[in-house]
């Protein structure tokens, strides 16, 4: 079954400034959405106002056309890797697996490195590889949506490449929403690409619009 | 089951220094003076969870994600914790008393 997600209508402002006011982006299953825009404007205030944990002044998220008040209260719905560590310090790696259903043997397979540190609490653990265990974490996790903010981020390119694998397997049992600054590796994993310029999303079909609308330098495209 | 533990997880987590510390000062004064203090001390114990409330909604609210993950609101988490705890304290009390 093909499941749909959609948030639009997402007004926000912090005082004066209005970061978004004209939203729409649409996520389905087997299909992974990358959202790119600049340093402030709005990536992952939007991604919040999709989870439900940050207060818009309006906003609108559906499934399948049904109205959803918070995402995040929804068990199985939509899971959310914030840009911060969100798994306790304390908590050893294989528990966390164990909280959120996840399988450590095909986690190992993928990453066999990670063998030795298991039984390690997730403080004990390098940046990168607390962020490569949360990413897998929410991308493996059994929810219908999937939203990563920043994923890419502390991760070594090799094990970006595995990521970039994994979501592509995943999309096929979930939709996924995905941003980060690495844009390259946005648009080689995303179906569908919008991009978040003065409050507005704007579905960018073809790269080159990137640099016209000065995400990049022209030369980059 | 994993929601269940896993909200067992996040009381513990701030269980120890915020509440059973003031559960067993209580626990002390009705050894000690009797029961005649326990509507004051179920309201001190109230006191005592709002700032556990405050100072946990703050310091711990980027772990909050991890639970928020497992479909848990952060009313819940905090509902079904303090709950736990005053069934706790109100057992306790009963026990010394």
């Amino acid at each position: 079954m093909i499941n749909t997600l959609e948030i639009d209508g997402v007004q926000l402002e912090f005082g004066i400034k209005k970061i978004l006011s004209d939203v729409y982006v649409k996520c389905e299953t087997g299909k992974v959405t990358g959202i790119l825009g600049s340093n402030g404007a709005g990536k992952s205030c939007f991604m919040q106002i999709a989870f439900g944990t940050m207060k818009a002044y309006s906003r609108s998220v559906r499934c399948n056309g049904k109205h959803i008040a918070k995402a995040h209260e929804v068990k199985g719905l939509l899971n959310y890797l914030p840009q911060f560590y969100f798994v306790p310090a304390t908590m050893k790696v294989v528990n966390a697996f164990k909280y959120y259903g996840v399988d450590t043997e095909v986690f190992t397979g993928c990453f066999p490195e990670y063998e030795k540190d298991m039984n390690m609490r997730m403080d004990e653990l390098s940046g990168g590889q607390r962020r490569l265990i949360e990413t897998y974490l929410i991308l493996k996790a059994d929810t219908l949506f999937t939203i990563l903010d920043e994923p890419f981020s502390h991760i070594m390119p090799l094990h970006i490449e595995i990521l970039q694998t994994l979501i592509a397997e995943e999309k096929q049992r979930k939709g996924i929403i995905v941003t980060d600054h690495m844009y390259k590796y946005i648009l080689d994993v995303s179906d569908t690409i919008y991009l978040i310029s003065n409050g507005k999303t704007h579905t960018i079909s073809d790269h080159s619009q990137l640099g016209e609308y000065g995400y990049v330098s022209h030369a980059a495209d | 089951m994993q929601r269940f533990l896993a909200v067992l997880r996040f009381y513990i987590s701030f269980a120890p220094a915020g509440c059973w510390l003031v559960t067993i000062a209580c626990a002390w004064v009705v050894l000690k003076w009797g029961a005649g203090s326990l509507s004051m001390l179920f309201l001190l114990k109230l006191t005592t969870l709002f700032f556990v409330y405050l100072f946990v909604n703050t310091g711990k609210k980027k772990e909050l994600f991890f639970y928020y993950n497992l479909g848990l609101s952060k009313e819940k988490l905090f509902i079904y914790a303090f709950a736990l705890d005053l069934i706790l304290f109100a057992a306790i009390l009963y026990a010394v008393h």
